[in-house]
């Protein structure tokens, strides 16, 4: 479709806008209900001389009466340009045969400049509006659309697929080049703006179907008089019972998204049945089951839901007082009698139970047998209950149970992905916003959704996305954040969790990009296993890597102290900030039998095991797993599929998320090869697959393991200078150390030369260096210090002859 | 509401029973009836009211023309 085409199809929205423009709304409701006013004044004034009198009054009172006419019949002119091309779910005569039109996309045409195509973005409000959801300020837009900007001119514009905003927005995104570098220099991406627009302008189209308050899906969502007539008596179950209604909030529930539609259209199709209409939702998340009947209820309320249900009340049973109030076996059963049997009488009840095994077990406790009282209930034709239950308890409980399995029909409400839970959170967002006074912009929802996906590890989604949703807000308030954009999200995130999330910031990306001279400080030697691992990191934090799998996963091969642990501890300390982010393992510990029991727990016993609970803890960091190949066959089994796919089930079912983790595994396998590759003269870095064939021809690592890991780096052993670093770097630490003391150490090259020479043992490399600083060096100044020879402020020189 | 009688030969709480319930329904069936015939009210109400609109509807140009004459006759007189 052409410009001209376009412009052509949407004039009955610009006679809307016109009057709008000139006669505002305000001013024409005024100007009407002043007529009138004015008509029944003037009419009255005029019986003064005498009824009927031809008198000067009743001419003005006509007069009112024609001004009145002709604004009434201007305002029905106006509406039915406005309401041109709504959307109706209800289909209606009056606008079958008009094509959709989005009212925004009309406001923005009627404004727009023919040699400035994108300036309406900015000149309306609803443009402005567009912008905001994006992401971008109003002052940030006035100084584009103000700059030195190339226009793209309107004819140029073209739309494919119906009159629709969204796809206006995307050719004028594809056609005005400036407009799309202002945008991606505040990095939103062409599908953000359009996401965006789309967001706008549901939001308006569902205001304009609202006030169009004669349509046939507005008037039927008024309920009507006496419907409850035509069922038996009016119950409300006592102080048992809690309308549904009152428990939730169904203001912004929006049931045309398609959000649990599936399992909504199940759960009726059930209820309409004759007879054991009954529904057990299993979820973990009670939440889940909640929200599918909150949506049954909306449906109900629109309207819209299948005829047989629609005029029911949804009671929830208060369960948990129903126990607590009744202490013996006769008087629970005489309420619960009363209770179900009013409910059948009223005949236009449906039952919601939270938690039914909770309910079935309490009431066994009491001595009730819940299932056989409520077995007829549930086969009768007059009483629908829904019911909610967990996974486990299900098994536990109900399934256990055939009088209880067969009376219930299952639904299952299937696992929502990162990209199905953008509904339900835009959804809340719009909620929220209101009390905190924000706006959230699409990147920032979609940025809630990933991150709730990425970095929050209990629970399942949607609810993570909701529960950071809500979390979020007061903070944003806090630091009177008005639109919020994703960099907000992240910074929130990165706050909560303490890993750096999105964008990379100054600070970080001079700390990433020194990440090899960062790990120098700590680690001698080791040049090509530094730039590896500081490499893999780099790739992590850009974000290229696969979101699931670990952050990264690397093994470091060579022979002991050679500085795999220190690399670690750098790692973590200048990647996550500290030392204590790591999570080391000791896998000499887990060789045995029960190796795997410890570390994933126990069914039987209903223990957590060690790797499950302290991830679960701690699920940012580095997991440190020391002599790898010593881990027993089972264990290595399990780190395959960590590796490969970032979590684990633990012996509960509960799955526990590792993707979060810097795996580092270090093994001395394969040193003897590291020793004579060097004893040779052989590159180490041409050698690591000769190297790697020989520890998988030994049987200590299969290659599918090996092949899990991002990256496999060869620690060489240290050589002499590089011995003397260590022992230098060991010293000045001992330096240090004293220092706090004000008590100084003479360091001399003498000094260090002893060290060297003494610790000098290529079976231990660095660790015998460490093991002479501690035994001589340290070992000496201790007694001068005991002895009283030196005291705060003086210096201590160390005598080699006297070591 | 309503009262339960539960059998057996006991004439006070058969009349008892009998009649609350008798005077329930003779309640219900008024209020019932009475609602009923103010819908039917309204009803009719709506739809004379809609007649009248649609007249004035479908005579608009010349009412509104009769009314300005009307209205500039009498400011003249």
């Amino acid at each position: 479709m052409t410009f001209n085409e376009i412009k052509k199809n949407v004039e009955p929205h610009f006679y809307a806008i016109s009057i709008d423009r000139f006669f505002p709304k305000v001013l024409r409701f005024s100007l009407r209900k002043l007529a009138v006013l004015g008509a029944i004044f003037f009419f009255f004034a005029s019986f003064n001389s005498f009824p009927f009198s031809l008198s000067f009054a009743d001419g003005l009172s006509f007069l009112c009466i024609f001004v009145y006419f002709i604004l009434a019949f201007l305002e029905s002119f106006y509406r039915s340009m406005r309401y041109e091309g709504v959307y109706s779910r209800i289909k209606e005569k009056a606008l079958e045969d008009s094509q959709s039109m989005d009212y925004i996309l009309s406001e923005l045409l009627y404004k727009m400049d023919d040699i400035d195509a994108s300036r309406c973005l900015f000149e309306t409000q609803s443009g402005l509006e567009i912008l905001e959801r994006a992401g971008i300020e109003e002052l940030e837009s006035r100084e584009f659309v103000y700059s030195n900007r190339s226009p793209v001119i309107a004819s140029s514009l073209s739309i494919e697929n119906g009159l629709s905003l969204e796809s206006f927005i995307e050719s004028l995104y594809s056609k005005d080049k400036s407009l799309q570098s202002f945008l991606s220099a505040r990095s939103v991406s062409k599908e953000d703006f359009v996401n965006a627009s789309s967001l706008v302008n549901n939001l308006h189209e569902k205001k304009r179907r609202k006030s169009r308050f004669w349509s046939k899906e507005n008037l039927g969502s008024i309920p009507s008089m006496g419907t409850s007539w035509a069922y038996g008596v009016a119950s409300d179950l006592g102080k048992f019972g809690v309308a549904f209604e009152r428990m939730v909030d169904l203001s912004m529930v929006d049931i045309e998204n398609g959000y649990r539609s599936k399992e909504l259209d199940l759960l009726e199709g059930v209820l309409e049945r004759r007879a054991e209409a009954n529904v057990i939702i299993i979820d973990d998340d009670e939440s889940v089951a909640r929200d599918i009947v909150a949506r049954l209820l909306q449906r109900m309320k629109l309207g819209v839901s299948l005829p047989s249900i629609e005029h029911k009340n949804i009671i929830e049973l208060d369960t948990t007082s129903l126990t607590a109030s009744f202490k013996d076996v006769g008087s629970l059963q005489n309420e619960l009698l009363r209770l179900l049997n009013q409910a059948v009488s009223a005949g236009n009840v449906i039952l919601y139970i939270r938690d039914l095994p909770a309910f079935v077990s309490s009431a066994k406790n009491i001595g009730v047998n819940l299932p056989s009282i409520i077995s007829p209930f549930l086969a009768s034709s007059s009483l629908q209950i829904i019911a909610h239950s967990s996974n486990n308890d299900f098994h536990y409980f109900i399934e256990t149970n055939p009088t209880l399995l067969e009376r219930f029909e299952r639904i299952i409400p299937e696992n929502v992905e990162a990209g199905g839970s953008l509904s339900p959170v835009i959804e809340k967002a719009l909620d929220l916003e209101k009390d905190y006074g924000l706006k959230f912009s699409f990147g920032s929802l979609k940025e809630i959704v990933s991150s709730a996906d990425r970095y929050v590890s209990l629970g399942e989604m949607p609810a993570k996305a909701l529960d950071l949703l809500v979390e979020v807000c007061p903070w944003l308030k806090e630091r009177g954040i008005r639109i919020v954009k994703e960099k907000d999200i992240t910074s929130f995130v990165s706050e909560k969790t303490g890993i750096s999330v999105g964008p990379v910031g100054r600070d970080e990306s001079e700390r990433i990009a020194h990440l090899e001279e960062i790990l120098h400080k700590r680690v001698v030697g080791q040049t090509l296993a530094v730039s590896s691992v500081a490499s893999a990191i780099r790739r992590a934090r850009s974000g290229m890597t696969a979101s699931n799998r670990p952050t990264t996963s690397l093994l470091f091969l060579g022979p002991t102290g050679v500085g795999k642990t220190e690399t670690t501890k750098a790692l973590a300390e200048s990647f996550f900030g500290s030392e204590e982010h790591i999570l080391r393992l000791d896998m000499s510990e887990y060789s045995g039998p029960d190796a795997l029991q410890k570390l994933i727990g126990s069914f039987g016993e209903g223990k957590t095991g060690l790797l499950a609970s302290r991830v679960r803890d701690n699920p940012y960091g580095v997991l440190l797993l020391d002599e790898f190949e010593k881990a027993s066959p089972d264990i290595l089994d399990l780190f395959l599929q960590v590796l490969d796919e970032g979590v684990f089930t633990d012996a509960l079912g509960k799955k526990v998320n590792c993707r979060n983790l810097v795996i580092i595994a270090t093994s001395n396998a394969g040193s003897s090869h590291i020793w004579q590759a060097i004893a040779s003269g052989k590159d180490l870095e041409k050698e690591q697959p000769i190297i790697l064939d020989t520890i998988i021809k030994e049987r200590i690592f299969r290659p599918e393991l090996l092949n899990r890991f991002d990256g496999v780096i060869l620690f060489h052993p240290l050589k002499d200078t590089e011995l003397r670093m260590v022992a230098e770097l060991e010293l000045r630490k001992l330096k240090e150390r004293l220092k706090e003391k004000e008590m100084e150490l003479v360091l001399s090259d003498e000094l260090i030369e002893f060290v060297v020479a003494k610790g000098k043992d290529p079976q231990f490399g660095a660790r015998a260096i460490n093991r002479v600083v501690k035994n001589t060096v340290e070992d000496f100044v201790a007694r001068k210090i005991l002895s009283g020879e030196v005291k705060p402020g003086g210096k201590i020189e160390v005598n080699i002859a006297d070591l | 509401m309503s009262e339960h009688y539960e059998g057996g030969f006991d004439l006070a709480n058969f009349f008892s029973s009998f009649v609350v319930n008798s005077i329930m329904r003779i309640v219900g069936f008024a209020t019932r009836s009475l609602v009923l015939l103010i819908g039917l009210f309204a009803y009719i109400l709506t739809s004379l009211f809609f007649l009248g609109v649609f007249a004035i509807w479908l005579l608009a140009p010349a009412l509104i023309m009769g009314i300005l004459v009307l209205a500039v006759t009498f400011l003249i007189l």
